[in-house]
């Protein structure tokens, strides 16, 4: 019985504050509008206090890797470190002192940078042997657009663009925008539908994410 | 004919049966007073019902145990004391009362007699004694030694005829007093009076039929031809499901004043009434679940394939030969191509690629919509990607940094990733120098923007609650960052002069777009892309096209190629163009990759097929 009069109340409190940020998008009452910020930036705290939540959890596992020797703990070590690291630099001299913006232009965005120059090779590669591999129509289709894509969008060895070149670069933005944007907007349409009906889910108290 | 009933099941067994024929309970005689076991391991073995046996031999062989008979073995140093221990112990209290209300009548009838007749009266306590065997016949236990009459043994008319005849018998033969054969106890050596068979009451008889009973069951399973079972041996199966443990077949009775009184039921108020609990309640091995498992050849096949699959699973796999993982030529070959597509422009200045010499068609709305911004309300550029993703951002925003920098439209940075603000600083802080902006009055960082989407939607409703603390601020900066002059006429979004939203993320874009682009009024939203985020995010862009009252995104700039065209358009030369001949080469040794995978497929596949 206090279990069902628990989840009773937290359904109610979900639906009555879903409804009041849903009619702030369609009625101007200032008691609205009102109350929708103040759930809004109730919200903003939930989700920074969630990200310092995250980080603790972050720390914990990989402390707890540390401490029992797990494979690749030396990784987790590195981390901790460097978080720690940043961490005390941040809070102490400021997230904009020159001890932060340091760290972050030296090791932070070269190794990120890096990272997607690796994943350009790895595409590559997988490119290379994706024939090779499968040896169906759907892979030398795939292939094969890849390959009109990257043509006519890169640029074309020699001083003039020739008619070769304009006709790959129509080609490309046929694909783009044509196919590429035709399937981009039934995504669009899908992810509508369904972020609509996970609203009213909550709405309804159908769906319980803050749990039954 | 004596049968013992289960307490387990309730089913009657026959009086020698060990255990129970349907539960297999272990069964033992309930006596009155006391607990079986108290009788001693003697009478475990039944020797009450030995006695008994013999008595029932005499009396249907019609002779009379001789005055000099030895008692049987194992009696015989039980036989002397016997009768007085069964006459003191044994004999229980309803029977002593039956005793002393017969022996009350009978010597009302000697009284009456004895005043009637001049007969001497007999002696009491011979006559009471005798009396009681006489009226209970063979089934009252001997309670004392005979003793010698002393009344003249005649027949009584009054008496009933069978007690006529036990008096008859005696007096006929040796004028002794009647010795009734005791149920229990009765020791052999001592007199009795023997009646024939044909006169012994009809319950008497089935002593017979008990005594052939017991005999066969004491032969059993041993005189079964083919059994290798001993008589008192239960087979494992049963002996597995005998409760020993969990049931009691022996109810322990309490004394009279310990004993509950019955509450409920038709027994109420009843005290000493018989538990049910023993049977009904008590934890005990269930006997209606008890069944045999039909087992057949077929279920035996197949319990031995589960067990068999089942040890293969636990069985540990021997470890094959540890494949030789050599290092990564294959990758380390395309990265090396790549990476020479890249560097050898830089350095050698060759292969040199044509400039875009046609611009895309959005291109010049957004170089037009950048043209029309006002240049006293500050521009809001909006850091939303990653570190990684800067090698491409950086160009391409460059281009759109350098037309509004070159308006001199103050501008106000804001992000809402953890590392946008560093990105921006990075990004903007060498331009501000080169176009003469100074922090603080014409470029302002508002810093991070925690809280994701819901901080967006915050943003769009009221700026100034959501944007607390600033980034990299200046010194004398007011205490309240939309003090400072630069944003001091910021009340709501739609108050800058556009807002540009620089992501390489679909996610991020469509945020935006329909977080805020319906909030924005007469204000342009605008977006730089990443190549890769453009087609999910020209649909909004496209809308205005189709529908101009419901707007989302009012210019895009997305891939180096725009970017190219964008700088070459306004005229200042950026990275964009500084990373063509590169990008460029880049871009044809991965085509190049790319046609030599897809042509070593094909004519792997073609040489497989022709070889057969």
């Amino acid at each position: 019985m206090r279990v069902l009069r628990l989840s009773a109340i937290w359904a109610a409190l979900a639906l009555g504050v879903g409804l009041f940020v849903l009619l702030g998008y369609f009625v101007e009452l200032g008691f609205i509008q009102n109350l929708r910020l103040i759930f809004l930036r109730w919200a903003v705290l939930l989700a920074a206090a969630a990200l310092i939540v995250g980080l603790v959890n972050l720390l914990a596992v990989h402390w707890r890797k540390v401490s029992l020797t797990e494979q690749g703990w030396i990784y987790s070590g590195v981390l901790i470190l460097s978080f720690t690291v940043t961490f005390v630099l941040a809070l102490v001299f400021r997230p904009d002192s020159p001890a932060a913006l340091f760290i972050f232009n030296t090791f932070q965005l070269p190794l990120e940078a890096s990272l997607m120059a690796v994943l350009a090779v790895s595409l590559l590669v997988a490119g290379f042997r994706m024939v090779n591999r499968r040896r169906d129509l759907l892979s030398l289709l795939f292939v094969g657009t890849a390959l009109m894509v990257l043509l006519g969008t890169g640029p074309t060895p020699g001083g003039v663009e020739g008619p070769v070149v304009i006709a790959l670069r129509d080609f490309r933005a046929w694909l783009s925008q044509v196919w590429a944007a035709g399937g981009a907007r039934g995504i669009l349409l899908g992810v509508a539908l369904g972020a609509t009906a996970t609203g009213l889910r909550v709405l309804l108290a159908a769906d319980r994410p803050y749990g039954a | 004919m004596i049968v013992l009933r289960c307490l387990n099941c309730g089913i009657l067994n026959p009086g020698l049966a060990a255990a129970c024929r349907r539960c297999g309970a272990q069964l033992e005689p309930i006596l009155m007073g006391g607990l079986a076991d108290e009788e001693g391991e003697a009478d475990e073995n039944g020797d009450w019902l030995e006695r008994m046996r013999q008595e029932a031999q005499h009396l249907s062989a019609g002779d009379e145990p001789a005055e000099d008979q030895p008692p049987p073995e194992g009696e015989a140093a039980a036989a002397p004391s016997g009768s007085d221990k069964l006459a003191e112990a044994e004999i229980p209290d309803w029977l002593d009362r039956i005793r002393e209300t017969q022996t009350g009548e009978l010597r009302a009838k000697a009284a009456a007699e004895a005043a009637g007749t001049a007969s001497p009266p007999p002696d009491q306590s011979s006559l009471d004694d005798s009396a009681i065997r006489a009226r209970l016949g063979p089934a009252l236990p001997t309670g004392e030694p005979a003793r010698e009459p002393k009344w003249p043994a005649e027949p009584v008319e009054e008496l009933p005829s069978w007690l006529q005849d036990v008096g008859a018998g005696p007096k006929a033969e040796t004028e002794a007093p009647p010795r009734v054969p005791a149920l229990i106890g009765q020791a052999p050596d001592q007199p009795e009076a023997i009646r024939p068979a044909e006169d012994l009451p009809e319950w008497l008889g089935e002593i017979d039929t008990l005594k052939e009973s017991l005999e066969e069951q004491m032969r059993g399973p041993s005189a079964a031809p083919g059994s290798d079972l001993a008589p008192a041996t239960l087979p494992s199966w049963l002996e597995a499901m005998r409760p020993v443990e969990t049931f009691r077949s022996v109810v322990q009775m309490e004394a009279e004043e310990d004993q509950s009184i019955e509450s409920v039921g038709p027994l109420a108020g009843l005290r000493g009434v018989l538990l049910a609990e023993p049977v009904v309640a008590m934890p005990r091995t269930s006997t209606v679940g008890s069944m045999q498992l039909d087992v057949t050849e077929r279920h035996y096949a197949q319990a031995e394939l589960i067990h068999k699959m089942v040890e293969e699973e636990q069985r540990e796999v021997a470890a094959g030969p540890r494949k030789a993982t050599g290092l990564p030529f294959f990758r380390w070959g395309i990265a090396a191509l790549v990476l020479l597509g890249v560097a050898l422009p830089i350095f050698s200045g060759a292969p040199v690629f044509a400039l875009p010499r046609l611009a895309p068609q959005e291109l010049s709305v957004l170089f037009d919509l950048v043209e029309r911004l006002p240049v006293d309300r500050p521009a809001l550029l909006v850091f939303d990607y990653e570190p990684g993703n800067s090698g491409e951002l950086d160009a391409v925003a460059g281009a759109f940094f350098d037309q509004v920098m070159g308006r001199g439209i103050p501008l106000a940075t804001l992000t809402t990733r953890p590392a946008g603000s560093a990105l921006a600083k990075r990004a903007l802080d060498e331009r501000a120098a080169r176009f003469g902006y100074v922090p603080g009055q014409s470029l302002v960082h508002l810093g991070y923007l925690s809280g994701g989407s819901t901080a967006v939607q915050l943003l769009a409703i009221n700026p100034r609650a959501t944007i607390l603390e600033g980034f990299d601020l200046p010194e004398g900066m007011p205490e309240d960052i939309w003090n400072a002059p630069l944003l001091q006429g910021i009340q709501t979004l739609p108050d800058f002069s556009t807002v540009a939203v620089i992501t390489s993320g679909s996610e991020s874009a469509r945020l935006w777009a329909e977080q805020v682009g319906s909030r924005m009024g007469d204000t342009p939203l605008v977006m730089v892309l990443s190549a890769g985020a453009e087609p999910l995010i020209r649909p909004y862009f496209d809308l205005q096209e189709a529908q101009p009252g419901e707007r989302r995104v009012d210019g895009i700039l997305s891939g180096l190629p725009a970017a190219a065209s964008y700088e070459l358009r306004n005229g200042r030369p950026g990275l964009a163009l500084a990373r063509w001949n590169p990008f460029g080469s880049s871009m044809l040794a991965a085509e190049l990759i790319l046609l030599a995978g897809a042509g070593y497929g094909i004519a792997n596949w073609w040489l497989g097929r022709k070889a057969g």
